[in-house]
């Protein structure tokens, strides 16, 4: 059967040089031939592509995509030939499957198979001679209603026009993503703070602060096909020397699991919820989520996969955790509670338990409230010698309160051009 | 709370419908018949856009209804919605059950109006109202998940173990990621390495958590299982997505203790490490990880399936269709929902998938679903922000009844298939073993970022055997062989002149019927 169909379009080819003789003695002999690639859309029984234009006695490439789950395949006729290959195809009835519902009627410049689901073909032919529109089809029984196109000849030297093509079914649906209104700067505000779990920015602490962190160390890339690294040129750092080596991707700054909490533009800090810990306090803006999230919906994601520190640290945290001396081993999170909008962490250190808030007190400190759920108070809350910030730490009924006062640092960088929006596969 | 409905421009669902019905039928009809316009049958299936408020991102991470009734809605990173679903659907009251604290999260279970289980990118964590004015005011930390720091590091689950415990599954770390200087969890340079990988302990597992034992790892070798659900029999399911070792996109029928196939995982098994704590699972021959490894139930042709997501059984024992106990199979990145037909053979589960609906309304990323308390309706949550373009949303799909006429089980014999169908086929059609066009392929396992279908021929039925009542089908065929897909379609089959709604249907075998 295929064998009937290609020997029929090698029949028609046969015949076109000596129609086009004249037109093709003026062109190059081994000129490219146009590419045309047309797209079934799935499910919609429609081609993606409804016109293409070519150049009279043009070479034609066309492949044709199917990624729809029925059977498709894209017939292209002289202008008039329609009638009577619809015709010829009705009579074919499923003997049709057999030969891809190509009827043997004159008027066919050139056939498909009858493309099964998630598979594609190329064909090849030279456009006709004659100026005009050759339509195309799917002649699948009752697909030639929707599933159609028009080649359009042009005159040899005319401008050829893109392609056309048809939006399909699926954009239809409403882009809710686009149209949610949805912020990528977040804000709280002194009376509901805004509380945020997120990959955050490492300012470049103190490492004594991750002690109960792993480390994680620079990686190489890796080629799945191949399963070995793979191999480029690499610069020592220390000679500058460029050799070939394994291709390291190198180990970023950021806190997994960390608590972003923002009281308005003035008040913002990250409490880590693997070390149970204040981590850092900055003031002048929160976090620009774009880095992380992407610029806007269905931009892909971006490079970094970390949102952007905005206005100036005030605090960073340094030295082993002040309550270390109480236990040993990991502290654990225990989850927070919302108390009077403002979050109040828990968690355990050895057999204590402990709840913190923390809080700003003026316009050039904070404070840090917490509350052990023991009767027993912790025998001392130790800062490291250069952690000066902590001016003070008193009691208060249950609670004992640290005392901060900040210290102002430059303001954050700006995002630098290489955050931009990337897509990649996951 | 939003109290006043919101400004939203609706699509002309009303218009799309009949109009794609009505195609369907001219695309079955001949000519002459589709031209004098048989009146469009309402469709059996009908999507309906849900509109949610203003400011919140549409990223539907998990769904449910509370036992009251309501609808619990997690988004990824706008925190949980609950409204009581109204026949209008642009109509419904939408309350903020959360804040927007939660980190990327990815599954759900509902308790109670006032309390509910999420699995976020850091943890499990119980989310509670502790007073009872409809917000939650309480956020305890119930199993800590390990991450490198990679956006891949996302969960699945929680989903009930039929006791007090619930499954989760964990998802590895993607090349395309960060790895942070200081990880959440033990770092393992050895699990460092591959393409999606598990550089922190128990990424690439399917973990068991209660609240006596708290959270153990229960099976091993996922890649990126974005979808697990226990059936109502207590058996896990867990679908993972074409990638590394992943030729095409899998279905897995779950059981402690197997590995299923993706390496990286195996560096936080004991055992595996037992002999050698530096054992590096990506320098082990293939052949070796092959014999190691559980198949799959059933395996998705690739295309059909882009990145199958959470499977749900239908057990609405009617109410929502003729398909009642089958799987549906939510697919993330086509506009697509499968339907899933297994069965036990030799002892090991396998089956077939069939599209269940896809386009007309659906968008593509359909990532969670559930059906209302009623059953008569399927609401699906889309979601895939993270490379292929916008595709987020909530949606429900009605079932309307009328006459469906589909592939209703596909069931491996001793000598080839026997198909049910949901109609009687019309006479004359499907006679000739000819009718039953037949492929037979497999996917090799491979290190490769996705594959081919290899060993491709065409498969001739030798023989077929309609049921008086022409509902079912027995096709023969000269030899059918194990770890092979069977891709039939079933072009022109017709009920009544109503084309088969969809054609294709591909069955995994694992194992032969005796
Ligand atoms: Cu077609």
């Amino acid at each position: 059967m295929n064998l009937s169909l290609s020997s029929r379009r090698l029949a028609l080819l046969a015949c076109l040089p000596a129609l086009v003789q004249p037109a093709l003695a003026q062109k190059p002999d081994k000129a490219e031939p146009l590419k045309v690639s047309i797209k079934v859309i799935p499910g919609a029984i429609r081609f993606e592509t409804t016109r293409f234009d070519v150049t009279a006695g043009a070479r034609v490439t066309l492949t044709l995509s199917n990624d729809c789950v029925m059977p498709h395949n894209l017939v292209l006729l002289k202008p008039d030939a329609e009638p009577a290959l619809v015709a010829a195809v009705n009579t074919m009835g499923l003997e049709g499957m057999d030969k891809h519902f190509v009827p043997d009627v004159p008027g066919i410049v050139a056939a498909t198979k009858l493309l099964q689901p998630f598979s594609k073909e190329n064909i090849s032919f030279t456009a006709p001679e004659a100026e005009g529109d050759y339509p195309y089809v799917c002649t699948f029984p009752g697909h030639w209603f929707t599933m159609r196109g028009v080649m359009r000849v042009r005159a040899a030297g005319v401008a050829l026009a893109a392609p056309v093509k048809s939006g399909g079914g699926v954009e239809q649906v409403p882009d809710a993503l686009k149209n949610s209104g949805m912020t990528h700067k977040p804000l709280g505000t002194p009376e509901k703070p805004f509380v945020m779990r997120t990959f955050a920015p490492d300012p470049g602490l103190d490492p004594a602060v991750f002690a109960h962190h792993g480390v994680g160390k620079d990686g190489v890339k890796y080629d799945p096909a191949t399963r070995l690294d793979v191999i480029g040129k690499v610069t020592d750092p220390a000679t500058g020397v460029v050799k070939e080596g394994p291709v390291v991707v190198k180990a970023e700054k950021g806190v997994a699991g960390a608590i972003a909490v923002n009281h308005g533009l003035e008040f913002s800090y990250v409490w880590d919820s693997t070390e149970c810990r204040l981590l850092y306090v900055w003031r002048g803006g929160f976090l620009d989520m774009d880095t992380y999230w992407g610029k806007e919906p269905g931009s892909g994601r971006p490079k970094m996969y970390i949102p952007r520190l905005m206005g100036h640290l005030v605090y960073r945290a340094s030295g082993p955790m002040p309550l270390e001396g109480e236990f040993k081993g990991a502290p654990v999170f225990l989850g927070y509670k919302m108390e009077k909008g403002v979050p109040e962490f828990r968690y355990r250190v050895g057999t204590k338990t402990y709840r913190e808030k923390v809080l700003p007190a003026g316009a050039e400190g904070f404070e840090l409230r917490i509350t052990p759920e023991q009767p027993e108070r912790p025998k001392a809350w130790v800062v490291s010698p250069e952690d000066t910030a902590v001016t003070s730490v008193r009691g208060e009924g249950d609670a004992f309160v640290v005392s901060v006062k900040d210290r102002p640092e430059p303001p954050q960088p700006a995002p630098k051009p290489a955050d931009e929006a990337k897509t990649k596969k996951p | 709370m939003f109290s006043q409905p919101f400004l939203f421009v609706k699509t002309s669902n009303a218009l799309r419908h009949p109009l794609c019905a009505a195609l369907a039928l001219a695309a079955a009809l001949p000519p002459a018949q589709a031209q004098t316009g048989a009146a469009p049958q309402k469709p059996s299936y009908q999507v309906e856009e849900i509109p949610v408020p203003k400011g919140v991102a549409p990223e539907i991470g998990g769904l449910g209804f509370t036992p009251s009734g309501k609808l619990v809605v997690l988004t990824r990173r706008s925190g949980i919605l609950t409204a009581l679903p109204t026949p209008d659907a642009t109509h419904m009251q939408w309350t903020r059950f959360s804040d927007q604290s939660l980190h990327n999260a990815n599954g759900l279970f509902v308790i109670s109006d006032r309390e509910m289980l999420v699995s976020q990118m850091p943890e499990l964590t119980r989310v509670l109202d502790n007073d009872g004015d409809g917000i939650a005011d309480e956020y305890r930390t119930e199993a800590s998940f390990n991450l490198s720091g990679a956006y891949h590091e996302v969960t699945a689950g929680p989903v009930p173990d039929g006791k007090d415990g619930f499954f989760i599954a964990l998802n590895t770390a993607s090349h395309s990621g960060f790895t942070f200087e200081h990880t959440r969890g033990l770092f393992s340079e050895v699990s460092r390495r591959g393409r999606n990988f598990a550089s922190v302990q128990h990424r690439g597992w399917v973990m068991h958590w209660d609240p006596k034992t708290g959270l153990t790892p229960w099976a091993k070798g996922f890649r990126s299982p974005n979808g697990i659900q226990t059936g109502p029999d207590g058996s896990v399911w867990v679908t993972d997505n074409q990638g590394d070792f992943r030729t095409t996109n899998p279905l897995y029928h779950v059981e402690q203790g197997l590995f299923y196939g993706h390496p990286s995982s195996l560096v936080w098994d004991p055992a595996y490490v037992k002999a050698d704590p530096k054992r590096d699972p990506l320098k082990q021959p293939m052949a070796e990880l092959d014999a190691m490894r559980a198949p799959a139930a059933v395996l998705f042709p690739y295309g059909f399936s882009r990145s199958p997501a959470e499977p749900l059984f239908d057990t609405t024992n009617g109410k929502f269709g003729p398909f009642k106990g089958q799987m549906l199979v939510a697919d993330a990145a086509a506009p697509r929902i499968i339907r899933v037909m297994l069965e036990k053979v030799d002892g090991v589960m396998q089956g077939a998938c069939v599209d269940f609906y896809s386009h007309n309304g659906l968008r593509n990323g359909s990532n969670r679903m559930v059906f209302s308390p009623e059953g008569t309706e399927l609401y699906v949550g889309q979601t895939m922000r993270e490379w292929a373009g916008a595709m987020e949303g909530l949606q429900r799909i009605k079932f309307n009844g009328g006459s469906i006429f589909e592939i209703l089980s596909m069931h491996l014999t001793r000598d080839g298939f026997e198909l049910e169908f949901t109609q009687p086929v019309d006479a004359g059609v499907g006679e000739k073993p000819e009718a039953f066009a037949t492929e037979s392929y497999w996917y090799e396992y491979s290190s490769n970022y996705g594959g081919p279908e290899s060993q491709s021929e065409k498969v001739r039925v030798s023989s077929v055997q309609w049921s008086a009542d022409r509902r079912k089908v027995r096709l023969v065929y000269p030899k059918l062989q194990a770890q092979k897909v069977i891709r039939l379609n079933l072009t022109g089959f017709t009920s009544g002149a109503q084309p088969l709604g969809h054609a294709m249907v591909a069955y995994t075998i694992n194992r032969l019927a005796n």
